[in-house]
């Protein structure tokens, strides 16, 4: 399966920078989309996967049931999906304004209008 | 109270810019705290370290770092610390007057503040990382006090040389006092000395040069002593007081300081020697060709800072009495003239020498001051500069290496800077009254009383050496080590020195005769100016180069470079440091259903990729999410999973109500275009697919993973051990991560209400 | 589905979803759950409101406006971080009172901030 999971991060990878050399904002948007989820697969394969118990301790014992997952990618997984979350939107809106104020949302001709 | 001795001006530094953008009319009295410090350096001097030796206290710092502020007060540090605060005084009250009116006044005196608190703590930290923080931060101040007409496109060049160049000086210290750390296992320059024999330890020749690179820049030795003149572009009490009688003696200072440490070899006392004597000569000379007052005085502190290093390497307690008392009379003398030469410059608008004459007229109390001091600087008996220059001669005479060259060099040089002191203190004064001059009063009180009292304490030190013998013998034992009574007096007999100082009399006199033609001996060029800015030019034309075939303005541009080159970085780490992975116990076993949920994922990826119209890449991109929130589930992340499940749900409805007002998504860039960029995604991805599949398969079990399951149920009170790191153990970042949501929150919310506004308005 | 249908849903929906949601924040020290997941469920529910009674409706449903939820929100983890310092630790350290803690607050104050910045975000778009 890790390799599995290796692939499947490629190809967000490979989908997502491709999205981010394209001229539309929106598009740009979109491939920082799939980015963040190929990252937080990677992590969470850095972390080793186990196919199983949540780290969560159990009451009946006050252990972890032992295989667990490992906590810590998953908390800082937990923080990019937000922070992905906020980053998406303001980005989103920004790329909104931009076309609003410049009628044009590429990349390539934002430096022009802008200057006009 | 040592403490508060240092750290009392960085307090009073914005109290400083308040009453000086409030009160502009009474920004003198803020001279009365250095004045109060002063004299509570005098009273530790005196009732502390003259009975019960040097006192040191201790702030915590960071102390896992090995950084706390330690002061050490010996007598060495007290003397330079009081030649910080007696100065400082005297030249805030005289600012008061020099700059009345500027609108900027309270950034200088800020400035000014700040800099005499890193200037006592460089004179009275013990730790030497400490020692170094408030180097820099004296360098730093220089800086912003150098280029304070930052109008003036010279006056930012020479703070940049300068900042340059004693920065560089600063980073040598530290990489010196690391080494010395290292060396001697201890921090505290106080314990350093005790350190044993360091000369033979493998370091010690690194150490030196470091420390002599640091010394040398800050205190304006050959070859780094050109930017001393260039920092003239500072206001004058500036001048006279980081560059002629404190800070750039804090390189002499440190040399002086690291004598018990690092001295008594040949390296270091024929270095001190040849560079010292050297940058004598080089002053002094220069000194007596230039016209401009300011560069007269730079020049002839250059040539004195040249003499101080040269003392310390001849290293003999006669040596460091004469070292001690030569930096005290330098400090009264020329702190005066380079106010008497502000406020030359203040009444009649020039600090050139050959328009101006006959003020003695006009400024009657300013002549006085300037007399007295050059009187000292010529040394005539009678004034401490006697003292001083009778000592640094006999010092010379009896020093071990080449004493008769040591003297002849000494007698040379200070005969062109008596020559320099006749130039700036008697010149502007005698003969006609110039055109210039016409218009000339007698500069405000505040500006006249500076440089009269610092020029009357030298003729009352010479008519009473008693009062100051104590405190002599004590900082020169800061130097040796080993205190010995110091009993200077006016008249020690006819001696071989009393002749070279009456010789130095009679060469001052003949030698300013010709003047005129000592002047027109002045070299073409300055050498090491353009040493200095050549590579500095040359950097910026590389740059210049390169920045544009860099920098296209294309933000696809910028995403390219920076693919392809994290990409190839990632590749050739894989490939040089790799290796190939050890697979830890056994992979997992991919399921069926697995299977079908990654290719799920793959295809609405490609789709987005592909996709033509914004709708199609919304949901496939939604497709994704909800995805690897599955593949979450089945790994044992549920909390993972329900936060991108219902993230997800909300980024779609936000690019729902977002892709309201975009169109499609047809093709802007050509077909080949797109056929490279898809390359360079293509392979990048699998670079990345290789890391995953590196880093998820090598056996290295995670430590942090035990440890937080260990503690959550114990120290966190929680079972859930992913919620108490984000909410406990990593709560900071937690706090950030909430904080940056809420800037984004508030970024949307005014972007979309400036929009509405436009949208009225038009 | 037609609107009608939707809309009266989300109705009966809401109020269970604000509770699932409480429920969540307030079970996420021991089990699956938390501040983050509750406060997207509720932004979430609000959300659904937005769209299917319109945006006016959602915010009279809300009470509070969105923004100063985020701004009460980061207050509340502050303060928590700040009562640590005030019992001489170094800040956010968490404190214990037999069951309850100061991470609990702390939660408290992530769930509100994320009410607060998702629904100022799709509320202000929505009125775009």
């Amino acid at each position: 399966m890790e390799v599995v999971f290796a692939i499947t991060s490629g190809v967000l990878y490979a989908t997502g920078l491709y999205l981010m050399l394209r001229r539309r904002l929106a598009q740009i948007i979109i491939g920082i989309g799939l980015l963040s989820n190929g990252t937080n697969l990677l992590i969470f394969a850095a972390g080793g996967l186990t196919r199983s118990n949540p780290p969560v301790v159990s009451e009946a014992t006050g252990q972890l049931q032992v295989p667990y997952a490992d906590p810590v990618p998953q908390a800082l997984i937990l923080t990019a999906i937000v922070i992905g979350f906020g980053v998406i939107a303001f980005s989103l809106v920004l790329a909104h304004r931009v076309h609003q104020s410049l009628g044009t949302d590429d990349v390539d001709d934002i430096g022009t209008e802008a200057r006009r | 109270m040592l403490s508060f001795l240092v750290l009392s001006p960085f307090v009073l530094a914005p109290v400083a810019a308040y009453v000086g953008g409030r009160w502009p009319s009474q920004v003198r009295w803020l001279a009365l705290w250095p004045a109060g410090l002063a004299l509570l350096a005098e009273h530790l001097l005196r009732t502390q370290v003259a009975v019960g030796g040097p006192i040191t206290t201790a702030l915590p710092w960071a102390a896992p770092l090995g950084l706390t502020l330690q002061f050490h007060a010996d007598g060495l540090a007290l003397v330079f610390a009081l030649m910080i605060t007696v100065i400082g005084a005297l030249v805030v009250w005289y600012a008061s007057a020099y700059l009345a009116g500027h609108r900027d006044l309270p950034r200088l005196l800020t400035a000014l503040f700040l800099f005499m608190g890193a200037m006592l703590g460089v004179a009275l930290s013990d730790n030497l990382f400490a020692l170094f923080v408030f180097w820099e931060l004296t360098g730093f101040t220089s800086y912003l006090l150098i280029g304070f007409e930052h109008d003036d496109a010279a006056a930012r060049r020479a703070a940049m040389q300068a900042f340059v160049l004693t920065g560089a000086g600063g980073l040598a210290l530290l990489a010196g006092a690391t080494l010395l750390v290292q060396a001697t296992g201890t921090t505290a320059l106080s314990e350093m000395a005790r350190a044993g024999d360091l000369a033979s330890h493998p370091v010690y020749v690194w150490a030196v040069v470091l420390f002599f690179a640091a010394a040398f820049t800050k205190s304006a030795q050959v070859p780094f002593h050109f930017w001393l003149p260039g920092a003239m572009a500072a206001p004058t009490p500036i001048s006279a007081y980081l560059h002629s009688a404190t800070m750039v003696k804090a390189g002499v200072y440190l040399l002086a300081r690291m004598t018990p440490v690092l001295g008594g070899t040949d390296l270091w006392s024929n270095t001190l020697l040849v560079v010292g004597g050297t940058t004598m000569v080089v002053g002094a000379w220069r000194a007596v060709q230039e016209t401009d007052l300011k560069r007269v005085l730079a020049y002839t502190t250059v040539a004195a800072l040249g003499a101080l290093v040269l003392m310390i390497g001849i290293g003999t307690q006669g040596a460091a009495v004469a070292a001690i008392v030569y930096m005290i009379a330098h400090a009264s003398y020329k702190g005066s003239l380079f106010m008497v030469v502000g406020a030359i410059d203040h009444e009649t608008g020039t600090r050139d020498v050959t328009r101006l004459g006959g003020l003695r007229q006009k400024m009657p109390l300013t002549a006085l001051a300037a007399a007295l001091a050059a009187a000292s600087m010529v040394g005539l008996p009678f004034f401490f500069g006697f003292f001083g220059k009778e000592l640094f001669y006999e010092a010379g005479w009896t020093s071990a290496r080449a004493p008769g060259l040591l003297l002849g060099v000494s007698v040379a040089a200070s005969a062109l800077m008596g020559v320099a002191a006749l130039t700036a203190g008697v010149g502007p004064f005698v003969g006609r009254l110039s055109e210039v001059g016409e218009r000339a009063h007698e500069a405000p009180r505040a500006m006249w009383t500076g440089p009269l009292s610092l020029a009357g304490a030298g003729v009352i030190f010479a008519l009473a050496p008693g009062i100051i013998n104590g405190p002599i013998g004590l900082a020169a034992a800061g130097i040796t080590g080993a205190y010995q009574d110091v009993h200077i007096v006016l008249w020690h007999g006819f001696t071989p020195v009393l002749g070279f100082s009456a010789l130095t009399l009679l060469l001052v006199a003949g030698l300013y005769s010709q003047r005129h033609r000592l002047r027109q001996l002045r070299p073409a060029s300055v050498g090491s100016d353009r040493i200095f800015w050549g590579p500095l030019r040359a950097l910026e034309r590389v740059s210049e180069a390169v920045s544009p075939a860099l920098y296209r303005g294309s933000i696809r541009g910028y995403v390219l470079v920076l693919i392809v080159a994290t990409g190839g970085l990632l590749a050739a780490a894989l490939l040089v440091g790799g290796g190939a992975p050890v697979p830890r116990g056994g992979l997992v076993p991919p399921r069926a259903f697995e299977l079908v949920m990654v290719t799920v994922i793959c295809v609405a990826a490609l789709a987005a990729a592909r996709a033509t119209s914004s709708m199609r890449a919304v949901l496939a991109l939604g497709t994704v999410g909800y995805g690897v929130a599955l593949l979450f589930v089945t790994y044992g992340a549920p909390d993972l999973a329900m936060t991108q499940f219902s993230v997800e749900t909300l980024t779609v409805v936000i690019f729902v109500l977002v892709f309201r007002m975009f169109g499609s998504f047809d093709h802007l860039s050509s077909r080949l275009v797109r056929l490279r960029d898809a390359i360079v995604a293509g392979v990048v991805g699998a670079v990345i697919s290789a890391l995953v599949l590196f880093v998820g398969t090598a056996d290295e079990p995670s430590r942090l993973a035990d440890f937080f399951a260990e503690a959550a149920p114990t120290l966190g009170h929680g079972r859930n051990v992913v919620n108490v790191i984000l909410v406990d153990f990593r709560a900071f970042d937690t706090m950030g991560e909430i904080t940056v949501l809420a800037v984004a929150a508030i970024g949307v919310h005014a972007l979309l209400r400036i929009g509405a506004q436009e949208r009225r308005n038009s | 589905m037609s609107p009608l249908i939707l809309r009266t849903a989300t109705r009966v929906l809401m109020p269970l979803m604000v509770l699932f949601a409480l429920f969540m924040l307030v079970r996420g020290h021991n089990d699956p759950g938390g501040g983050f997941v509750g406060g997207l469920v509720v932004s979430a529910a609000y959300a659904l409101l937005a769209f299917t009674s319109g945006v006016a409706e959602a915010r009279r449903a809300l009470i509070v406006d969105p923004e100063r939820l985020l701004g009460v929100g980061l207050l509340v983890a502050l303060f928590t971080g700040l009562s640590s310092a005030l019992a001489g630790e170094p800040f956010l350290t968490a404190l214990w009172w037999g069951g309850l803690g100061s991470p609990l607050f702390f939660d408290i104050g992530v769930f509100l901030v994320v009410i607060g910045v998702v629904l100022t975000m799709t509320f202000t778009l929505a009125e775009d």
